[in-house]
């Protein structure tokens, strides 16, 4: 358990310095397609984290990343809105048993196919509430729309390579 | 009361998120405002010290365009010292010029970070309160107009620039004076527009807009970009005016804070004429 959370820790500071040194200026075709890889953290919260907890850690996480790029409370509400949908959804796209205890929401013990339906859906409600808020209008519509699909398939991406990444790590876990 | 305290049981964690929702809302919206809680943003110590290691990084990698820039500017500033012009005239050396009274005094600065493909896009650089640096301090370089200072902290301030939806500026045509409101529309970082030019202006592509100096933040005359684009904006009496920048945002590195020694007195007899107005 203790080791559990060290490792989210972890993978905290990981992914929000990542996302505000490096990936925050990644920036293709003018601005059209930027990597939100950062929410990979909510995705690989534990499947048992009380829903208060989820909450308040999709908040903070939020708000970190808020203080790099000036926006606050832009990725802070992109994500606390994530966080309130992802047990619902994951509800809603259970195996037919149900989980198993100590399960994690990853490719390694739910398969790709699974793994691409979970985070396709909250990576696309992410994006499309963040960039919407973002420009804070319906105004230029049509070229919002398409800065959310293209950067919501930039990230999907990297969130799948990443898997495969965290995967070999994991190779060498002792259960 | 029992039903009521059953319906909280049973929604709390939708309670709870909506809590948290309107407390992101409440924070986008004083954004606007927050000059006095920069803890918040990358002008905060923490956040700003990070950046300040990724520019030293980075810094290597453009160094040798940065001193190109640098010594070209230098050239040109030493070709305006005093020493290298003698007096025509020996009878009339003014020794106590009272006819002029210092209104602008510039501070260098370096930015530490900056953001080109946001809505919103803003630079961190790496002066602040300490070396003198307040909101709403204009921000120029050697190309032309960068930004305003947004907030400061005691070492950094983080800047609006032009790329920018929330950034405004009054911005004239050079060569014929109508002047109109300069906005980026977030799109493309290289381009923005100046809007409310009316259509009688003679504007052609190639013009240079420079900035007005009404709102006693920047100075007149600084240089902001070329026209590249004019039509007629439908259903108006307006121009669409786009401009390209001079100034590259995925480049910036150096810049100068300018400080208005007069702003105070200006804008205190605007809102005098203004009260009397009304």
């Amino acid at each position: 358990m203790a080791s559990e959370i060290l490792k989210n820790i972890g993978r905290f500071v990981f992914l929000v310095l990542l996302q505000g040194l490096i990936l925050n200026e990644v920036n293709l075709w003018q601005g059209m397609a930027i990597p939100y890889l950062y929410i990979l953290f909510l995705l690989m919260l534990p499947l048992e984290t009380p829903r208060w907890l989820e909450l308040l850690i999709g908040l903070v996480l939020g708000l970190t990343i808020d203080m790099f790029t000036n926006t606050l409370g832009i990725h802070a509400s992109a994500c606390v809105l994530i966080a309130y949908i992802r047990p619902l959804y994951l509800k809603g796209i259970a195996p037919r048993d149900g989980y198993e205890y100590g399960q994690r929401p990853g490719i390694q013990d739910f398969g790709l196919t699974w793994f691409i339906k979970y985070a396709a859906v909250l990576i696309l409600i992410h994006h499309l509430w963040l960039f919407f808020v973002e420009v804070y209008s319906f105004k230029g519509f049509f070229n919002t729309f398409l800065r959310v699909v293209l950067s919501t398939i930039f990230t999907l991406l990297l969130t799948i390579i990443s898997q495969y990444f965290i995967v070999t790590k994991r190779s060498s876990r002792q259960i | 009361m029992r039903n009521f305290i059953q319906f909280l049981v049973k929604y709390h964690i939708f309670l709870f998120f909506l809590g948290l929702q309107v407390l992101c809302f409440w924070m986008i919206y004083k954004n606007n405002s927050f000059h006095e809680a920069s803890f918040v943003n990358s002008s905060n110590r923490l956040i700003g010290t990070i950046y300040k290691w990724k520019g030293n990084v980075t810094e290597y990698i453009e160094l040798q365009r940065e001193n190109d820039e640098l010594s070209a500017e230098n050239e040109e500033l030493r070709n305006r010292l005093k020493s290298n012009f003698v007096n025509v005239n020996d009878h009339f050396v003014m020794i106590n010029d009272t006819l002029r009274e210092r209104k602008y005094r510039s501070k260098s600065a370096q930015v530490v970070n900056s953001s080109i493909n946001k809505q919103l896009n803003y630079l961190t650089i790496n002066k602040g309160r300490v070396e003198g640096l307040k909101p709403e301090m204009g921000v120029v370089n050697k190309r032309g107009l960068v930004g305003v200072v947004k907030d400061v902290s005691e070492h950094f301030s983080t800047v609006l620039p032009i790329i920018n939806l929330k950034f405004t500026a009054s911005a004239e045509l050079q060569r014929t004076g109508n002047f109109g409101l300069l906005r980026w529309d977030g799109r493309d970082f290289r381009y923005a527009y100046l809007n409310d030019v009316p259509r009688h202006a003679d504007v052609h592509i190639g013009d240079t807009i420079i900035t007005r100096g009404s709102s006693a933040i920047y100075p007149r005359g600084i240089s902001v970009g070329i026209v590249s684009d004019v039509e007629a904006k439908e259903g108006t009496n307006f121009h669409k005016i786009r401009i390209e920048l001079f100034n590259d945002f995925s480049k910036i590195r150096y810049v100068y804070v300018v400080e208005n020694l007069l702003k105070e007195e200006q804008l205190e007899i605007e809102a005098t004429t203004e009260e009397d107005g009304q």
